[in-house]
């Protein structure tokens, strides 16, 4: 009797200790930057869906100055999400669309924004969020670039919020 | 006895996962930006004073998202001078001395860096 209590006790500690290690990795897994994995929201969520925001833009960007950034992005997912972060792409080339300034050189760059909390309500469709001051203009950007539409690959970072 | 327990811890620890969990993804796509452009330079005006040593003084109009302009003068002979050399942070400018029994033609062009607007329209002064 006292040998079968043990036992009992010893597979409750078990498959607690089981469990809580279950738990911790689908934890570990909710947290990677891909879309997913893991989490019962996760089985059904998908990635943020981004699409051309040129519309939008204003013409804002002097050489020597910043502009504003523009990203029209819709969140599929049937919970809010979080804006965190907004980085150039990996190896992402800023292109115009004017030949010209990209021959002469435009210099444009981004600088990447983290610590964003820019609020996507369940299900919101397309809109356009404004990253404000977070493209650069050089003093010798080309003069073909005024006017000119930049198109900047950007990788954005959301939470469940 | 163990059964209902080993129910209820299991339970709490998925419970608790599930309270702890967020989801967290990066997607890639474009964002977008547009360059501002500089508007043609605004006419400017000339008035001419002076006898013995003849001065052209300008002014114009601010063209905005420029921070400079520059001057340039046509016909005549000799060259700019006085104040309207160079790249001016100002909207106005005296040229001098100039010569007499000339017709100049001035055009302003406003100035942002490396970017130039188009000049604007000439104002002529006979001398």
């Amino acid at each position: 009797m006292v040998t079968l209590r043990i036992r009992r006790r010893t597979f409750v500690a078990v498959v607690a200790l089981l469990a809580l290690l279950a738990a911790t990795i689908g934890i570990a897994s909710w947290s990677t930057s891909t879309s997913g994995n893991g989490y019962s929201k996760a089985a059904t969520a998908t990635a943020l869906t981004l699409s051309d925001a040129s519309a939008s833009t204003t013409g804002d960007l002097y050489p020597g100055g910043t502009g504003d950034l523009k990203v029209k992005v819709a969140n599929p997912n049937s919970f809010p999400v979080r804006i965190t972060a907004v980085s150039l792409t990996s190896g992402g080339t800023i292109t115009s669309n004017v030949g010209a300034c990209n021959t002469a050189g435009h210099g444009v760059t981004l600088t990447n924004q983290s610590g964003l909390t820019i609020d996507l309500a369940a299900n919101a469709v397309a809109t356009v969020e404004t990253i404000a001051g977070a493209v650069n203009m050089s003093t010798s950007s080309d003069n073909s670039c005024q006017g000119a539409i930049f198109t900047i690959p950007v990788d954005v970072t959301a939470a469940s919020h | 006895m163990a059964r209902p327990l080993i129910v209820a811890v299991v339970g709490l620890a998925l419970l608790a996962g599930t309270a702890g969990a967020s989801w967290n993804a990066t997607k890639s796509g474009d964002g977008a930006a547009r360059g501002a452009s500089l508007a043609q330079g605004a006419k400017p005006t000339a008035v001419k004073s002076g006898v013995v040593v003849i001065t052209v003084t300008l002014s114009w109009s601010a063209t905005p998202g420029a921070t400079g302009y520059v001057v340039s003068r046509t016909g005549g002979v000799g060259s700019l001078g006085g104040t309207c050399t160079g790249t001016l942070a100002t909207t106005t400018c005296a040229d001098t001395p100039v010569l007499t029994l000339q017709t100049y033609t001035y055009t302003v062009t406003p100035a942002r860096n490396s970017w130039r607007g188009a000049p604007s329209l000439g104002t002529s002064v006979s001398t």
